[in-house]
């Protein structure tokens, strides 16, 4: 018999007769199995599991397990400690999961909030859509349209995606280059995430038929527009909007507050689609559409207005022309035309020159057309009447060292205040100033409104230029020449309003252009005719009437006259400072006796002629004619019709 | 301690008070078992019934609460159409607004129909009771009664619903 012994002899000692170290009885050993390796282990018998290999395959298998023992034995743990090893490391990891958490939850809990929430909960923007601006009748002259930016996203594309992309894209954008298309849906390996602009501001069925392709990495971009259907009708009147959808110049500039709308937000939850969740919360602050505006102006009369301005300015070969017509009774513009114009849908083609409205900014000499006022001031100052005798005027005169004379040079003998308005005499003219002096004379002027604003509803109204005798520099030389237009500078609608206040009784009415403002079918505002002041007494602004049909029928003016109609007018020329050319003009209203419109047309530098009453007097007339056949206004008096051969 | 539940003697009356009070106090506890079981059962049945409650209450919830969500979704989704199609109305809008420029009509009165402008307007003088009787008839235009031929091509050009005149039928579908 032998020990076992639970490890293996320090040296080659042999094992001690057993006859010399008697065991107790509690630690006596069963009786050893015959073993090739004393020091192994001994399984407990209950756990051994009966062999199926024989007894020798046993030994051999541990005398070869033996073998490899030394070695084996340093990396052999005891359970326990695989055990503990075990808890170690899931202690360990979840160590570090509280760490994290800590640093998420405790540490870092305002960013990762921040984030969430940024990520989840966000402001959109709810865009309100910008007003629409009609005429007189309703039509559309200020309309919106969307149209799409094309963007490519190439990062997540193959070269050959990107070939077919393009080639798919090339026929429906045929304005982008294809090398640029095709660069453009070609991904260039950046970090940051790519968005190429492939093509800007496409119309509605390129933009459809791009969507039905469902191309990816392309996306559309909506972009509201401004469009006006009518091209360069009303033009420079109305202006045009920007890039970014907010108005420039004429009303668009005026009235981009009541247009352009208050966009309204959305502060809410949303889910992985960017859908607002209904449960979450939502902050909403509502969208106020853009006002619809309505004009005064009548397309038709614009239209007919600025193809006769248009006739006349390639007749006369002028350099620029331009047109008001006008109520005289309230104020309200009716056709407002300037040419050359521009189209407001391609404003980024236009020479910035042009952008300004000459008809309200620009400033001119009115020439004899401010005869008008002059004679109306003698009227209603009681100076003269239509018939005061003048004595016989020569066609020029000698005043403080300067030589004035009629546009002819011809005198007329007894000139009366009606004789000076229909030959257009500037001698006759300065007798009828000289009659009441340059004190009554500034005073009404400026009650006329020249040399201030009219105050109509646009932007960048100008004042004009007037010098009177309480300002430096002026002298007596201005008073007089002021008396037939000349050393004075108006605009066109100033004119056109002083004029106004002859016409309709001696009130000076405030001019305007926007009747009403809407939303939604509701009224916003409504402009009235307003009434600045009364500046001549009625019966001062019938004679002066009077006196004007007078000059279009026998004077000057008589190429403005409308047959069966009373038509008061004059025309007026002025020669430029800097050229030989005039800016020829003609003011006239009808009926004379009750007038519905006041019309202004004015060409600079023609070229055939140098003369308004032969330019602008003749488009006058046409106007007249289509205007009183459009308000179907009978004729007051007999037109003698030559019967046909 | 052990009692005699079953067995009783007879002919001892100590005994048989003693049962009786043994039989009632038996009574007692099985009474008091049968007030605790049932006390149970109707806690039981309570609290089933609070679950049920609850149950009921949270698919109510629940049901109301997906309604409300898909509902948001259905919304949301008709927000959406209502701005392609505010979008499809703006550009007809702007389609009509072309078709109205007096240019086009202009061009379209000239080469289409040979329209000239007006050149001699002639007024003619009317009683007033004869022009308004002409003012009434005016109202209300017969456009199908002309039968020039450029007359009918521009009636031809209206749309159906202003073709027909106020006393005539249009049965055709």
């Amino acid at each position: 018999m032998s020990q076992t012994v639970d490890r293996p002899p320090k040296t080659d000692k042999p094992p001690l007769p057993t006859f010399l170290t008697p065991a107790p009885a509690s630690r006596r050993v069963r009786p050893a199995q015959p073993r090739t390796a004393p020091w192994q282990p001994t399984k407990p018998e209950a756990s051994r599991r009966p062999s199926l290999i024989s007894e020798e395959v046993e030994e051999m298998l541990d005398e070869r397990q033996a073998a490899r023992l030394p070695l084996r034995r340093a990396f052999v743990l005891s359970p326990f400690l695989r055990l503990r090893i075990c808890a170690f490391v899931v202690t360990l990891f979840a160590a570090a999961i509280i760490v994290q958490l800590f640093t998420l939850q405790v540490q870092d809990r305002y960013q990762a909030k921040e984030r969430a929430a940024r990520d989840r909960v966000y402001e959109s923007e709810l865009p309100a859509s910008r007003g629409l601006i009609r005429d007189a009748n309703g039509l559309v002259l200020a309309s919106n349209i969307w149209v799409y930016n094309v963007y490519a996203a190439p990062s997540g594309l193959t070269a050959s995606q990107s070939e077919r992309i393009a080639l798919k894209l090339s026929p429906l954008l045929a304005t982008v280059p294809p090398d640029k298309l095709k660069a453009a849906v070609t991904s260039k390996k950046t970090k940051d995430p790519e968005y190429n602009l492939v093509a800007a501001a496409i119309d509605n069925d390129t933009a459809e038929k791009i969507k039905a392709m469902s191309l990816p990495g392309i996306v559309l971009e909506p972009k509201p527009r401004r469009m006006y259907p009518n091209i360069t009708l009303m033009g420079p009147l109305l202006g045009f909007t920007n890039y970014e959808n907010q108005g420039a110049y004429g009303i668009e500039g005026r009235y981009n507050k009541e247009l352009r709308g208050v966009p309204g937000t959305r502060m809410a939850e949303h889910d992985r689609d960017g859908n607002p969740i209904v449960l979450g919360q939502i902050q909403l602050k509502p969208t106020i559409e853009g006002s619809d505006l309505s004009l005064t102006l009548d397309s038709s009369i614009q239209y007919m207005v600025e193809r006769e301005v248009k006739k006349g300015m390639e007749l006369y070969q002028a350099e620029k022309g331009m047109a008001i017509v006008a109520d005289p009774q309230t104020g309200a513009i009716l056709a407002w035309a300037s040419f050359p114009n521009y189209d407001p849908n391609e404003f980024y083609k236009t020479d910035p020159a042009l952008l300004k409205d000459p008809l309200v900014s620009d400033v001119y000499e009115p020439g004899s057309t401010f005869k008008i006022l002059t004679a109306a001031i003698g009227i209603d100052t009681g100076t003269i009447t239509p018939d005061t005798n003048a004595g016989n005027l020569p066609g020029c005169v000698i005043k403080y060292g300067r030589t004035i004379c009629n546009f002819d040079k011809v005198g007329y003998p007894n000139q009366t205040p009606v004789k000076t308005l229909e030959r257009s005499s500037n001698v006759g003219a300065m007798w009828i100033a000289e009659r009441y002096g340059p004190d009554k004379y500034y005073d009404y002027i400026k009650r006329f409104g020249i040399g201030s604003q009219t105050g109509i509803d646009l932007s960048g109204e100008g004042e004009g230029i007037l010098r009177t005798n309480k300002d430096k520099g002026w002298g007596p030389t201005d008073f007089l020449t002021n008396a037939f237009g000349q050393s004075v500078a108006v605009t066109p609608l100033q004119l056109v309003q002083a004029v106004s206040a002859v016409a309709n009784g001696g009130k000076l009415m405030r001019p305007y252009v926007v009747s009403k403002v809407s939303r939604n079918g509701q009224t916003v505002s409504e402009t009235k005719p307003t009434l600045v002041r009364q500046v001549i007494s009625p019966e001062s602004a019938k004679t002066t009437t009077n006196m004007l049909v007078n000059a279009v029928r026998q004077g000057e003016t008589r190429l403005a006259d409308v047959k069966g109609y009373r038509v008061a007018g004059k025309t007026g020329t002025t020669t430029l400072y800097d050229s030989a050319l005039t800016i020829g003009s003609t003011i006239a209203y009808a009926p004379a006796d009750n007038p519905r419109f006041i019309v202004l047309v004015r060409y600079d530098k023609t070229k055939t002629t140098p003369w308004g009453s032969n330019t602008a007097a003749p488009v006058v007339k046409t106007i007249t004619e289509n205007l009183l056949a459009y308000y179907s206004i009978p004729p007051t008096e007999a037109v003698e019709v030559k019967p046909k051969p | 301690m052990e009692l005699p539940m079953r067995e009783r003697r007879r002919g001892s009356g100590k005994k048989s008070a003693l049962d009786t009070s043994e039989s009632s106090s038996r009574v007692q506890a099985a009474a008091n078992r049968l007030t605790v079981r049932v006390g149970g059962i109707r806690l039981a049945w309570r609290f089933i019934l609070v679950a049920v409650l609850v149950a009921l209450a949270s698919i109510i919830w629940l049901s109301q609460t997906s309604t409300l969500v898909s509902m948001g979704y259905e919304i949301e989704n008709m927000q959406k159409q209502k701005v392609v199609l505010n979008r499809q109305a703006e550009l007809l809008q702007s389609q009509i607004a072309q078709y109205e420029n007096p240019r086009r009509i202009e061009d379209e009165a000239r080469s289409k129909l040979g329209m000239v402008p007006a050149k001699n307007s002639v007024y003619v003088k009317v009683p007033p009771a004869q022009a308004q009787a002409a003012q009434e008839t005016q109202t209300n235009p017969d456009l199908t009664g002309p039968v020039t031929v450029w007359w009918r091509e521009l009636v031809e050009m209206l749309p159906r619903s202003f073709r027909a005149g106020p006393n005539t039928t249009d049965n055709s579908k």
